[in-house]
C-alpha cells in the first residue's frame, strides 16, 4: 500500500513538472512587457494593454501600479520596461539615470486635470489658486476665511509617493517668497488612492481634497470647485454637467492640469515600440477619453 | 501492510533490540525536525541582520538628531525647530516624534479597552461560565483573532468611523480612537485567552481554601485568584500592547494617517507601521527616505522585542512559582 501511494505521488509530481515545463516553452514565444507606475494611470494603462493585446496576440502587457515614484524607481532598477508617471522626472532621478547610463525616452501620453472637491452640501463654489494654496498648506483653517459659511476645514490628501501629491505641491503650493517649498499642512489626512478620497469627502461635510477630474466628474456625491487663476479672473470649472471640460484644460485656462508621461529605458523596440505607438495612435487616444482622462490635443 | 512495519511499531523505542533499520529511520526523522527548527532560526537571524544592517545605515544618510527634529525656515526666513515627517520634500525632514506619538495614541487606548474587556472575558471564561457556555464562547472569542486585519480595517473605515463620528463628532472622521477600537478587536482575544490560561493554572486548592473561609465568588476572584495570577495577566496585557504597536493594516486604514502631534484621541494620527506600509513600496532603493523607513523598522522591532521579552520572563517566572 505504501509503495502504491509513493508511486502515485511520483507520477503526480512528475506530471506537474512536465506540465510546468510545457507551459514555460509555450510562454517563451510571447514577449512580455511590463508597465509600472502611477496609480492615476493604472486603469488607463490597463485598458490600453487589453485592447493592444487583442490586436497583438504575441505580446503580453502586464500593468501594475504603486505610484509614479515606484515606476520610475523600477525603470532605473531595470525591473520594468515602461514607467508610467504623472510627473516629469525629478532632477535626482535624472542624475540616477545618468549614473546608470540609462538613456530613457519620454512620451507625453495624455493629460490629467486635478479637481478640488468638497462635500455637496458645502456652499463653496470657487476658489482662487492662492486660496487653494493657503487652505492646503494650513494657513486658512476655517471656511469663513474664504467667505463660505462657517466650519473647520478638514484636509484630505494623497500619499507622499503619489504623482498627484507631487504635482499638486509643485503646481499649487509652490514656494514662499524666500524660495522655500511650501508643505502640506501636517494635519492633512492621508488616504490610499483617489477612490478612498472621494468616499471620505462624500462622508465629511467639512472635507476638501484634490484628485483627478476624470475620477470625480461622474460622481454626484462630491462637488467639484471652479478655480480662478487670481482674484480677478473668471472661475474655470474642470467639468461641466458630469463631463470633463476638455477645451479649458487643453488651452491651459484651467489652472491645475498636467501631462501624463510614459518612460522607456531606451529607444523602444519590438513590443514596447508597438505598445507606445498604439498609445499615441488615434485609437489609443480615444481610449483616453473613454477612461475619463484628457486626450492629447489634436 | 508489510511485516517490517508491524515489527517496528511493536518494538518499544526504549528496547535495546531496536532494529537497525528503525534506528536509521528515527535518526532521519530527528534530523528532519532539527533541520526545520534550525531553518526557522536561520531565517530569523538573517532578518535580524538585514534589518539592522539597513537600519544602522540610516546614520550614514541622516544624522541621529534629524530623527528627532530638524530646522525649517519660516516665511521670514528664520530657522524654526520642527518635528515633522516630510521625507519626500525638497528640504526633507525625518522626525520620528509624530510617528511614535501617533503609534502610542492608537496603541495605549486600544490596550486599555482590551484590558478591561479582555481580562473580564478571561475571568468569565475561567471562573464564572458554566462548561457549556464556555465551550461555545471560547472558540467564538478566538475566532475574532482569525478575522483578517484588513477586513477589520475596512469595517472600521466604512462603518465604525461613521458610527463614532455620529456619537462623538470628532475633529477628524478617521482618528486614533477609531483605530484603537479596531485594534481592540485583535487584542481582546489575545488578552482574553492568555488571561484565561493564567487563571486556569491557579491550583484548585486556592479556590477551595478561599470558599472554605467563607469568601464569596467575587471575593475569591478579586482577592485570591487575580493576585495569584497577576503576573500571567500582566504578561497577556504586555503581549497585547506589543501587538497593538505592531499591527499595520487597521491603523493604515482607520487612523487617517495625518502626522499630527497631539494628545487628542479624536484627531488623525500616523503610526510607524502605517508609514512603512504606505511608503516602502514606492521608495527608491538607497535613498534617505528608504533608510529612514528601515530605521523605523528597527525601532519597531526593538519595542516589540523588548515587550515580548518582558512578557516571556514574567510568564516563565510564573510557571516556576506555580509548581506548588
Amino acid at each position: 500500500m505504501k509503495k502504491t501511494i509513493l508511486f502515485h505521488l511520483v507520477i503526480l509530481l512528475s506530471s506537474v513538472f512536465l506540465f510546468q515545463a510545457c507551459k514555460k516553452r509555450e510562454e517563451v514565444k510571447k514577449e512580455v512587457i511590463s508597465v509600472k507606475g502611477s496609480d492615476t494611470m493604472v486603469n488607463l494603462a490597463q485598458k490600453w494593454a487589453e485592447v493592444f493585446m487583442n490586436q497583438n496576440a504575441n505580446v503580453s502587457v502586464q500593468v501594475t501600479g504603486g505610484g509614479s515614484g515606484t515606476g520610475v524607481a523600477a525603470l532605473l532598477n531595470g525591473t520594468t520596461d515602461i514607467a508610467a508617471s504623472s510627473r516629469e522626472l525629478k532632477s535626482k532621478e535624472k542624475e540616477q539615470a545618468a549614473s546608470k547610463n540609462i538613456n530613457y525616452e519620454e512620451f507625453k501620453v495624455a493629460l490629467d486635470g486635478i479637481a478640488v472637491i468638497v462635500h455637496p452640501e458645502n456652499p463653496l463654489n470657487e476658489l482662487t489658486m492662492d486660496q487653494i494654496r493657503d487652505i492646503f498648506s494650513g494657513k486658512i483653517k476655517n471656511y469663513s476665511e474664504v467667505k463660505s459659511g462657517n466650519g473647520k476645514i478638514t484636509l484630505y490628501g494623497r500619499e507622499n509617493s503619489s504623482g498627484t501629491y507631487e504635482f499638486f505641491r509643485e503646481h499649487v503650493l509652490g514656494k514662499d517668497k524666500n524660495g522655500n517649498e511650501i508643505d502640506y499642512a501636517t494635519n492633512t489626512q492621508v488616504l490610499q488612492g483617489t477612490a478612498a478620497l472621494a468616499e471620505a469627502v462624500a462622508r465629511d461635510k467639512n472635507a476638501i481634497a484634490y484628485g483627478g477630474v476624470g475620477y470625480f466628474a461622474m460622481r454626484t456625491d462630491v462637488k467639484i470647485l471652479g478655480v480662478k487663476k487670481d482674484a480677478d479672473s473668471p472661475a474655470i470649472y474642470p467639468s461641466k454637467d458630469g463631463k470633463v471640460n476638455f477645451d479649458d484644460i487643453w488651452s491651459g485656462a484651467y489652472s491645475i492640469s498636467r501631462y501624463l508621461f510614459m518612460f522607456t529605458s531606451a529607444k523602444p523596440v519590438g513590443g514596447v515600440d508597438a505598445y507606445m505607438k498604439f498609445v499615441l495612435s488615434p485609437e489609443g487616444q480615444k481610449i483616453v477619453e473613454t477612461m475619463e482622462y484628457i486626450p492629447l490635443p489634436r | 501492510m508489510s511485516s517490517e512495519e508491524l515489527n517496528g511499531t511493536a518494538v518499544s523505542p526504549y528496547s535495546k533490540k531496536i532494529k537497525k533499520e528503525t534506528r536509521i529511520k528515527e535518526s532521519i526523522i530527528r534530523a528532519f525536525f532539527l533541520l526545520n527548527g534550525l531553518t526557522a532560526l536561520v531565517f530569523i537571524i538573517l532578518i535580524f541582520i538585514f534589518l539592522f544592517k539597513e537600519g544602522i545605515n540610516a546614520f550614514n544618510h541622516i544624522s541621529p538628531s534629524d530623527f528627532i527634529s530638524s530646522g525649517k525656515p519660516d516665511e521670514e526666513g528664520v530657522m524654526q525647530t520642527v518635528y515633522e515627517w516630510f521625507p519626500t520634500a525638497g528640504n526633507a525632514r525625518h522626525s520620528l516624534i509624530p510617528l511614535i506619538l501617533g503609534t502610542l495614541l492608537a496603541a495605549i487606548p486600544a490596550t486599555i479597552f482590551s484590558t478591561i474587556l479582555g481580562v473580564g472575558a478571561g475571568i468569565y471564561l475561567s471562573e464564572i461560565a458554566n462548561p457549556k457556555i464556555k465551550e461555545f464562547l471560547k472558540p467564538v472569542i478566538e475566532l475574532f483573532a482569525a478575522i483578517p486585519t484588513v477586513v477589520l480595517g475596512f469595517f472600521m473605515l466604512v462603518v465604525g468611523a461613521s458610527f463614532f463620528s455620529d456619537i462623538f463628532h470628532p475633529t477628524n472622521r478617521l482618528n486614533a480612537f477609531v483605530a484603537a477600537v479596531g485594534l481592540s478587536m485583535v487584542i481582546i482575544p489575545i488578552i482574553a485567552s492568555l488571561t484565561e490560561d493564567a487563571l486556569r493554572s491557579i491550583p484548585m486548592e486556592l479556590r477551595m481554601a478561599s470558599y472554605g473561609l467563607g469568601a464569596t465568588k467575587w471575593q475569591t476572584i478579586s482577592r485570591v485568584i487575580l493576585p495569584a495570577a497577576f503576573s500571567g495577566v500582566s504578561a497577556s496585557i504586555i503581549l497585547g500592547f506589543g501587538r497593538a504597536i505592531g499591527e499595520t493594516m487597521i491603523v493604515l486604514m482607520a487612523s487617517g494617517n495625518a502626522s499630527n502631534i497631539t494628545a487628542n484621541i479624536f484627531m488623525s494620527v500616523r503610526t510607524m507601521t502605517a508609514t512603512i506600509a504606505a511608503e516602502m513600496g514606492e521608495v527608491s532603493q538607497g535613498s534617505d527616505h528608504y533608510y529612514a523607513l528601515f530605521f523605523i523598522g528597527v525601532i519597531l522591532f526593538i519595542i516589540t522585542f523588548v515587550l515580548n521579552l518582558i512578557a516571556e520572563v514574567i510568564i516563565s517566572k510564573m510557571r516556576k512559582r506555580n509548581t506548588f
